[in-house]
């Protein structure tokens, strides 16, 4: 304790009635935490329960519309990033690092509190190397920032916040690109500093290593504070139910679809973000890819299509593909609609028939010239089928998502695709169009063809697939029966650690 | 089980149909520019001498000739998402090239075309550079910009070439910068053919198409299996196709070229294209409006000439209305978005 130079006083953190909106989306709902001083204090919940939120708020880069924060009693009245820093002590170390990559570690560590008017370069690189020694980090300060692995970038963000006497660390997801040696090294060091009394947030969705780490446990659920845990005495299960919540109602399934023999056969695929997976899709069959957004489920189905560059062994009915880019996949019969919707697949610049008939201008063209009355025809007798509302002349930009979503969806199903590849496809949809989406997907496989989406949205998967194959860093951790699986099940599978899991 | 929805692209008759083809006319890029150019000619008509006259808008159409057969290129390119700043310098390469080759009596005709064909690889030394090693078009040309004037420093030795008469059958090559087929310029002719094959080939093919839709988003094109590097290079081989036309012209209306001729002339044509209503990041565009910026430069120049305006004043004219033209077009769009 008597080395401890950076912790005058235990600081009690609190939120109360925290209250937040963007647009129709209510992204804290009276949320009231506490965060006690000298202790790990994890915010779990899904992709949307209002985490991030929660923590641009307490790192200053948010207002919240309603609701305090108070810091050691005091109610914080201004929100800004030096505010939060330079008064509060609050620091964020944030999932995408962002350090100025052409300037050393210590003029990164000591930036904004450089000593004098005029800091000698000596001097900065020794204070930095203090901090640095604190937190048993062997970085050279005179090092560029840029050559530094992700690992101990976060660790120069750490110093940098014990360089302004920080009482107050908030962690967003950092384990996302760190190996398990380095995850390990990192969970020490928070230790160290709790125990020297700094308070500490740490925001993930990883299960286990909360449970390993963490002290106690705030869970959110759609924007709301639904649960709080003593780490200690909690399960992984109850952690789950705790964030799922609701315990969905088996969906009725009886779209006279039968499932043929196998379509679709990847064997041991391999990519930057994802290795050695193997899975089989049939004919009539949907297949789901789940796992957390560093899982590489995103990574798969865009490889399949040519998108990114994979190795492996890929068989649509039985031949080998050689997909290297989207035009081969195509050639092949394959389909996809990617995750990013206004930066992957819309032309904003075109209209909303060009947008639904770009696939058909290499076969209504002759001699290099478009038949574009052809595509006028087409595409109005497409945006008729799907009920795409607007003008078929007008901008994309100008349809809701969910008919944007349709406009792609009919752009690709117009080919009839052997294959059809989807990422999030149901992303940014409003209510009603997503259930026509799925329907969609249904007509597909039951025309014949084979369909493998992946999902951030579970119920969605549980809901449309017959099958998920659920994937964690990278490696198939597990298969299970869309029919009888639960959220939990699938969630267990999402968050196993592959190391720990007998292969 | 669709088939009970009715289809609610096809707008219903009546007065909706007028709104929206009101809301299509008002959408035009190209109607701020045609608007300006109109009170432009307006105010020459009746504030100036001599505007009107048919020798002074031949004038004009002339002058705008050959920022026009460039712009022409340059939409293609700035409609694929790049752009080029080296089209002074493969306009000069060529002049050289050109001149050259007639001074050592090659038959006009060959002459030209091999000229066409150094532009044509310099376009191409440009998109295969971009493309290949996947850098910023801005770079690559400021780079060729440089490298191609360099070029055509070295061949001529940095000395002017002057054709005179003697060179047989020289008039033939003349005619086509200084020829009045029916009292019209040979090179506004040349002009307009360029707008028109431009126009075609941006409105009626495959590749135009594919233009629009690498620039509107080159992710998405690629996701749909368009040929996105192709796309891109073969804009950059148009632009130096149509600069070595231009630079062919220019010396055949002058039948003089030296080292320095042409510098500057990439910021006339990008600025053409950009008032003319196409996105300077891509993907929008149309060559109507090309023309029109073309006319609406060279026009302004010869208003601010007949009103007696000085020179000086004539380029800063110039430079706010680039400012204008595009804020106008930026405050439009914004609120259409929204």
């Amino acid at each position: 304790m008597t080395e401890d130079t950076l912790l005058q006083s235990p600081l009690t953190l609190r939120v109360s009635g925290l209250c937040k909106r963007f647009g129709g989306v209510q992204a804290l709902n009276d949320v009231s935490l506490d965060f006690p001083p000298g202790k790990i204090t994890a915010v779990l919940g899904e992709n949307g329960a209002g985490k991030s939120t929660l923590m641009t708020i307490m790192a200053g880069l948010q207002r919240p519309d309603s609701g305090t924060l108070t810091v050691a009693g005091t109610a914080v009245s201004g929100y800004s990033p030096s505010q939060m820093l330079h008064e509060h002590r609050i620091a964020l170390v944030p999932q995408e690092i962002a350090l100025c990559r052409d300037r050393t570690v210590a003029e990164n560590v000591l930036l904004g509190r450089e000593p004098g008017v005029l800091p000698s370069r000596r001097r900065m690189n020794e204070q930095t190397r203090a901090l640095l020694e604190q937190i048993d980090t062997p970085i050279d300060p005179r090092q560029d920032a840029g050559l530094l692995s992700v690992a101990e970038q976060q660790l120069v963000l750490i110093a940098r916040a014990l360089a302004r006497d920080c009482r107050v660390l908030i962690l967003d997801e950092p384990t996302t690109s760190l190996t398990p040696n380095e995850a390990s090294r990192l969970f020490a060091l928070l230790r160290r500093l709790r125990d020297r009394g700094t308070t500490i947030l740490y925001v993930s969705h990883r299960l286990p290593e909360i449970i390993e780490l963490a002290d106690l446990v705030h869970v959110l659920r759609d924007g709301r504070h639904v649960a709080s845990f003593d780490a200690a005495e909690v399960t992984t299960d109850r952690l789950i139910s705790a964030m799922v919540g609701r315990e969905l109602a088996a969906a009725v399934r009886d779209d006279g679809r039968t499932v043929g023999s196998p379509l679709l056969e990847v064997a041991n695929l391999s990519a930057a973000a994802f290795s050695g997976v193997s899975l089989t899709v049939c004919a009539g069959e949907i297949v789901g890819v789940a796992g957390l957004p560093d899982s590489g489920s995103n990574a798969l189905v865009a490889a399949l299509f040519g998108a990114v560059p994979a190795t492996g062994d890929v068989r649509l009915d039985g031949v080998r593909l050689r997909v290297r880019s989207p035009r081969d996949a195509m050639r092949a019969g394959i389909g996809y609609v990617p995750a990013e919707r206004r930066s992957q697949a819309l032309f904003p610049d075109l209209s909303v028939n060009d947008n639904a008939t770009v696939l058909d201008v290499e076969t209504s063209s002759r001699f290099g010239l478009v038949n574009h009355r052809r595509l006028r025809r087409m595409g109005k007798a497409r945006l008729a089928e799907y009920d795409v509302r607007g003008s078929s002349g007008g901008v994309v930009t100008g349809l809701s998502g969910g008919n944007q979503q349709k406009v792609i969806l009919s752009r690709w199903l117009a080919r009839e695709p052997r294959l059809l590849l989807l990422d999030d496809p149901t992303r940014g949809v409003d209510v009603g169009a997503k259930s026509e989406i799925h329907d969609r997907l249904v007509d597909v496989a039951r025309s014949g063809a084979a369909v493998l989406m992946s999902s951030s949205d579970l119920p969605e998967l549980l809901r449309v697939c017959d099958r998920i194959v659920v994937l964690s860093r990278g490696q198939v951790t597990g298969a299970v029966d869309a029919r009888t699986a639960t959220e939990q099940e699938v969630m267990a599978l999402a968050t196993r650690s592959v190391a720990a899991s007998p292969a | 089980m669709q088939t009970a929805v009715p289809p609610v692209s096809t707008p219903p008759a009546g007065p909706r149909t007028t709104r929206s083809m009101v809301d299509r006319v008002i959408r035009q890029r190209e109607l701020g520019v045609i608007l300006a150019l109109a009170l432009l000619c307006v105010y020459g008509i009746f504030g100036t001498d001599g505007f009107r006259s048919s020798d002074n808008l031949l004038n004009v159409g002339q002058q705008a000739s050959l920022i026009g057969i460039m712009a022409v290129g340059a939409t293609f390119v700035i409609i694929a998402g790049e752009i080029d700043l080296s089209v002074g310098s493969i306009y000069v390469l060529v002049s050289m090239c050109v001149g050259m080759l007639l001074q050592a009596e090659v038959a006009w005709p060959v002459a030209l075309l091999l000229g066409l064909v150094v532009g044509g690889l310099c376009g191409l030394v440009n998109g295969v550079i971009t493309v290949g090693l996947g850098l910023p078009s801005f770079i690559v040309t400021l780079g060729t910009l440089s490298v191609f004037r360099g070029i055509a420093l070295l061949m001529t030795n940095a000395a002017p070439i002057s054709l005179d008469q003697t060179i047989p059958n020289i008039e033939g090559f003349a005619y086509l910068g200084n020829g009045r087929p029916f009292g019209i310029p040979m090179q506004l002719i040349l002009m307009l053919l360029a707008v028109l094959v431009g126009g075609f080939l941006l409105r009626f093919t495959k590749f135009g198409f594919h233009t629009y839709a690498v620039g509107g988003s080159r992710e998405a094109a690629r996701l749909c299996g368009i040929a996105t590097a192709r796309v891109r290079v073969m804009s950059f081989v148009i632009q130096g196709v149509l600069a070595g036309l231009a630079g062919a012209v220019g010396l055949s209306f002058l039948l003089y070229v030296q080292g320095t001729t042409g510098v500057g002339l990439e910021l006339l044509v990008i600025t053409a294209v950009i008032i003319g209503g196409a996105a300077l990041f891509g993907g929008s565009g149309t060559m109507l409006g090309t023309l029109v910026g073309v006319l609406l430069i060279a026009t302004l120049q010869n208003v601010l000439i007949l009103a007696g305006v000085s020179s000086f004043w004539q380029t800063i004219v110039i430079g706010v209305v680039i400012i204008a033209s595009v804020a106008l077009d930026t405050v439009v769009r914004r609120r259409r978005r929204v």
